[in-house]
């Protein structure tokens, strides 16, 4: 248990995460975040990307201590880096929440994440770590990635999903449908 | 074999009626101009709808049930409101006597417009055809859905514009029978935009035959063998 008070001093939420924002060589956006037991990775692979896009990333925790870890529950996470971006978690990614099983002295575990920007800004993503029950209600403590900024931007498509010639079509050929009626009926 | 005696004659009666019907609702500006605008509202909401998967805010299913709704409630307004006008407006028109004069029975005239009017809801689903298509959500469930569309399109259709024709009948007023047949598809549409739950909602949704439909649609998608 005492082993989770560590975790609260790697990261409180906000400002370690703005802090921790950077990006490796070739754009490859990987950060670190260590307590005295946890380490967090959080491996994006690119800093920015146009809505609609599916970027799919691993987070890493590896647990440095001398003792296993309780069960934990992994959370992703959004901020509006701009303080102007609406984020809605439910619509950038479908899964948000992993359980994670105990992790032993010196392992590691390994989440995946799926997730689709929908409107364009700055957003860091950071996943934070929690107890599950009942560690959790005893001690709550979190412990957090660093954030990643990826830049979101404005995808713009002319034909989303190809339905162009439809929507075009079909108005002008029921307009010309009855044009052609009109003028067979004035005809007779 | 015996001919029914006026069986002949009432045929001919309402199909006269009903041909003249046609032509006034698909011949004039009418009849073209509402489909000409359901077809472009229903463009700008399949594009709008296509933007939105591609952001995964709407799944394939959201897009699909959303233009079929659209297209469930115009096309059965469309033929309650046409219904509802048929013999009021003539009244109010002040045609109905000549109507009246003519050798039709009140019954040929009232199946004819009855008749006419439910054209509406073809013609409406033919159009949203394309549109389902387009939303490239699978061969299975674009065929499934607008199967079952038409079905209870069908069904709603006819029991509204029925109802439209009886308060037409009754009704002395053409503004009272098109308000009360308006006021009657908002109270039994109201129910598929509220949060119902619990068992009065469910018996809400259930007997409620607006609801009940949409609600029997969305069990039919929700088939595994329709998939995605």
């Amino acid at each position: 248990m005492k082993r989770l008070l560590g975790f609260a001093t790697a990261a409180t939420l906000v400002g370690v995460l703005v802090a921790a924002f950077g990006a490796g060589p070739g754009g490859q956006l990987t950060a670190h975040a260590q307590s005295s037991d946890l380490v967090l990775t959080l491996d994006i692979g690119k800093a920015t990307a146009t809505t609609g896009d599916t970027l799919t990333f691993t987070s890493e925790i590896t647990n440095n201590g001398a003792a296993a870890t309780p069960a934990l529950i992994a959370n992703l996470t959004f901020a509006s880096i701009d303080l102007d971006t609406y984020v809605d978690p439910e619509d950038w990614s479908p899964q948000r929440t992993i359980a994670i099983a105990p992790i032993g002295p010196g392992q590691s575990a390994t989440q995946s994440w799926t997730v689709t920007p929908v409107l364009p800004g700055e957003i860091a993503i950071y996943v934070a770590v929690l107890p599950g029950e009942p560690e959790l209600v005893s001690n709550g403590s979190i412990a957090a990635s660093p954030g990643l900024r990826l830049s979101v931007d404005e995808h713009r498509s002319l034909n989303p999903g190809g339905v162009l010639p439809v929507v075009v079509a079909v108005p002008a050929f029921v307009a010309a449908a009855f044009v052609g009626l009109v003028a067979a009926r004035r005809r007779i | 074999m015996s001919a029914v005696p006026g069986s002949g004659r009432l045929a001919s009666g309402w199909s006269v009626v009903l041909g003249q019907e046609l032509k006034d609702l698909w011949l004039a500006a009418r009849g073209q101009a509402l489909v000409l605008t359901f077809a472009l509202l229903l463009s700008a909401l399949t594009y709008l709808a296509a933007m939105n998967r591609e952001l995964n805010l709407l799944d394939q299913r959201d897009t699909v049930n959303l233009v079929l709704q659209l297209t469930l409630g115009l096309g059965v307004v469309l033929a309650l409101l046409f219904s509802a006008d048929s013999l009021s407006g003539e009244r109010e028109r002040e045609t109905l006597e000549t109507l009246l004069l003519t050798p039709l029975t009140p019954r040929e005239v009232a199946i004819g417009k009855l008749l006419a009017s439910l054209t509406v809801w073809p013609v409406i689903m033919i159009v949203a055809v394309p549109y389902v298509f387009a939303l490239r959500v699978g061969s299975a469930l674009s065929i499934e859905s607008i199967a079952a569309a038409s079905a209870v399109g069908s069904i709603l259709t006819v029991a509204f514009a029925s109802f439209g024709m009886a308060l037409s009948t009754v009704s002395d007023s053409n503004r009272l029978s098109l308000g009360v047949s308006l006021f009657a598809f908002v109270v039994l549409m109201a129910p598929t935009q509220l949060p119902l739950s619990g068992w009065l909602g469910d018996l809400m949704v259930s007997v409620n035959p607006v609801s009940a439909g949409s609600l029997s649609r969305q069990d039919r998608r929700q088939r595994p063998f329709v998939g995605r």
